[in-house]
């Protein structure tokens, strides 16, 4: 049974997420500020935070740093804030993904299940199947489902194997930064567009408007499969 | 700076004819006089002594008073002196006597060189005085300038400081003119016009100068040191007050982004709740109790409601912004008020309610006066300790012309230096408050008190918390209710 703590200074918010998550076989643990939150997370060891950014007695961004000081359980955002440089403040801060209220109950869902997957172990044979193409992470292979290979460069690989590794899950463009092209790598952005929209051209079935490599605006992207 | 104006104004004032800088017409005179009499007073008296000195001592103090001549009369009296001392003794000291012969010739040599030598200590003494003069004028005109100088950087450099300085050091009258369409606009002035000559100086590409005094009778560095400095004045003082309006309109665009951030902060949270909610019902996955049904189908009526009060307040607070409250005054019995005001707030059932019966009606719109007290309730409400809850108390003040109804809370109060900033909207900015707090409630209150003609204050509650105290006025047509009682 998977254990998530939401921090949250709305009662309503915290009751509706409760039954639901509860009902989803969730073991759901609330609080509602920062300091109760942060004792929430000494002690029930939750595998998920979901934390509001606006609590009354401290900003969600210092739950966040202070939760990163001993633990890596994966830390949702969910606020009312939605500027880019909120959004850079939250994820730098720690966190694994940002949801913006108000929001959907499947979306929040569809990240908590993303955030609490377990990595597959490298020694399987990841294979993800999409609508459109095959990605055979082993073999290193991309094939259209019309069986026509797709010829990718180096980076182009490493960055689709990133994002693809963290199905479901937002990447921050520091990290696929920092992952495809190396450690001294921070502001480049530009690079993370241009191969990007490489990416899509060769596989989006409409590279204009993609389907599985998605943008998350002022954060990063998200391979959606 | 302490100028001696009148030292200054002697010094720099100068009529006209004596533009050269060097003696004036009333020592020239007195230097022709002091010749007039020295040199016959020394010829009588070395006539008397003749015989007892030399020639070359009676040339001494020909040249003695030929430079005296020269300090208090300058160059010409003392060539004038010069030529006549050699007259003098050619005619008196050298032999042969009372003639214009001249028999030894070391004598006619004595006599060219003392004229020659006279002229010459003349002509240096009288450039001394003159650079003595002129050394004394630039340091009057520096001073001057040191003084308006230092006036303009202790910070009051506005145009008329500088035109007011110009009055006081020189006391002259002047104005400084900014170039029109159609001629020239006074910028500032001081001191009377006298309608007498003026000197006109440009003052930068728009400006200039108007200073009541003869062309030429001020030295031109000072005035162009005025007028430099007004003009320089006038721009600074206009990039002042630029600087002075972006900075209040930054600092409004600034309250308008943080108000902004508020209010999408405040519609988007009891959204997000109406949305969650609504998005676990629309799941057809799994079958919600009816618990679980009734508890969603709460948080939605709760989020409802609490967007509604937020609207109302935004909406209410752009009337009161736009002048559109139209207050309806009338009697008004306080007890009917006030339980329709606590009607429907969350805990109202805690409010403790002390409105006497026999209260007289007040002149007030009961609309505006319920959202007034509804606001301030959920207020202190929201404030008060669970152990402590908040109490309403209504009575007659000023004997009877008033009747106050004080809203009691035994919160954290706030500090006197923030009293008034609560009234703001979204005083408590960002998203950090506590939770159901809009920030609104407390302006509109206000807002809606004075429309009607009622004042809101803040006071200390005795023991710690704050009080809201409404002053509404009683009704004249009323003081005593002849109301029917129940």
């Amino acid at each position: 049974m998977t254990s998530v703590l939401v921090i949250d200074d709305d009662a309503d918010l915290l009751r509706a997420l409760r039954i639901n998550l509860s009902a989803r076989d969730y073991r759901v643990a609330t609080a509602g500020d920062g300091g109760a939150g942060l004792s929430a997370v000494a002690r029930e060891h939750p595998d998920a935070v979901i934390v509001d950014l606006g609590l009354p007695d401290m900003d969600g961004a210092d739950v966040i740093r202070g939760v990163r000081g001993w633990s890596s359980v994966p830390i949702i955002v969910l606020s009312a804030r939605d500027q880019e440089a909120q959004k850079v403040e939250a994820l730098d801060a720690g966190a694994d993904d940002y949801v913006t209220k108000p929001f959907g109950m499947d979306e929040l869902l569809a990240r908590l299940r993303a955030a609490t997957r377990r990595i597959p172990a490298s020694t399987g044979a990841p294979v993800i199947e999409t609508a459109d193409f095959r990605l055979d992470l082993q073999a290193k292979l991309v094939r259209l489902t019309s069986g026509a290979p797709v010829r990718l460069t180096p980076t182009e690989w490493q960055l689709l194997e990133t994002l693809a590794r963290n199905r479901g899950r937002l990447v921050s463009r520091l990290q696929l930064l920092q992952q495809v092209w190396g450690p001294e790598y921070h502001t480049e952005t530009h690079y993370l567009r241009v191969y990007i929209a490489q990416l899509r051209r060769k596989l989006e079935p409409d590279p204009s408007r993609p389907r599985y490599l998605l943008t998350e605006p002022g954060m990063g992207y998200r391979f959606s499969d | 700076m302490v100028v001696r104006s009148d030292v200054l104004r002697s010094t720099l004032l100068r009529k006209p004819a004596r533009r050269t800088v060097g003696v004036g017409r009333r020592r020239l005179v007195l230097g022709m006089l002091l010749a007039a009499l020295a040199l016959p007073g020394l010829t009588a008296v070395l006539n008397f002594a003749h015989g007892r000195l030399e020639l070359v001592d009676e040339l001494l103090l020909y040249l003695l008073v030929v430079v005296l001549v020269t300090l208090v009369g300058g160059l010409w009296p003392s060539v004038l002196a010069a030529l006549a001392a050699g007259l003098l003794l050619n005619w008196y000291f050298t032999p042969p006597l009372h003639t214009w012969n001249v028999d030894a010739p070391t004598n006619v040599l004595a006599l060219c060189l003392f004229i020659a030598t006279a002229v010459t200590v003349s002509a240096v003494v009288h450039r001394a005085a003159r650079a003595g003069a002129l050394a004394a004028a630039r340091a009057a005109e520096a001073d001057v300038l040191l003084g308006l100088a230092r006036t303009v950087l202790a910070g009051d450099d506005s145009p008329q400081a500088v035109l007011d300085h110009l009055h006081d050091t020189l006391g002259l009258a002047a104005r400084l003119e900014e170039r029109a369409d159609d001629g020239w606009i006074l910028l500032a002035s001081a001191g009377a016009s006298d309608g007498g000559a003026t000197t006109v100086l440009p003052a930068g590409a728009t400006l200039r100068l108007v200073v009541q005094v003869e062309p030429g009778a001020v030295g031109d560095r000072v005035l162009d040191g005025f007028a430099a400095q007004a003009a320089a004045a006038r721009v600074r003082h206009r990039l002042r007050i630029q600087a002075e309006q972006s900075e209040a309109l930054s600092a409004a665009n600034r309250m308008r982004t943080a108000l902004l951030a508020a209010v999408s902060h405040d519609l988007r949270t009891p959204l997000a709740s109406v949305k969650a909610a609504v998005s676990t019902l629309r799941q057809h996955d799994i079958t919600w109790t009816d618990a679980d049904r009734d508890a969603l189908l709460a948080t939605i009526e709760d989020g409802a409601d609490r967007l509604t009060a937020l609207i109302a307040n935004l909406l209410d607070m752009s009337r009161i912004h736009t002048g559109a409250v139209e207050p309806f005054i009338r009697s008004v019995a306080l007890d009917e008020i006030v339980p329709l005001a606590a009607r429907g707030l969350d805990g109202a059932a805690h409010l403790i309610v002390d409105v006497p019966e026999d209260l007289p009606l007040v002149c007030a719109d009961p609309v505006l006066l319920e959202r007034v007290l509804a606001n301030l309730f959920a207020n202190a409400l929201r404030y008060s300790p669970p152990a402590r809850p908040p109490s309403v108390r209504a009575e007659c003040v000023d004997g009877p012309s008033t009747v106050a109804i004080s809203v009691i809370d035994h919160g954290e109060g706030v500090p006197a230096a923030d009293r008034e900033r609560i009234f703001e909207p979204f005083q408590q900015l960002g998203d950090r408050r506590p939770a159901g707090g809009v920030g609104l409630g407390l302006a509109v209150a206000k807002g809606f008190a004075e429309a009607m003609g009622a004042r809101l204050s803040v006071l200390d509650t005795d023991g710690g918390g704050l009080t809201m105290r409404v002053d509404v006025p009683v009704s004249r047509a009323a003081r005593h209710p002849a109301r029917s009682r129940p």
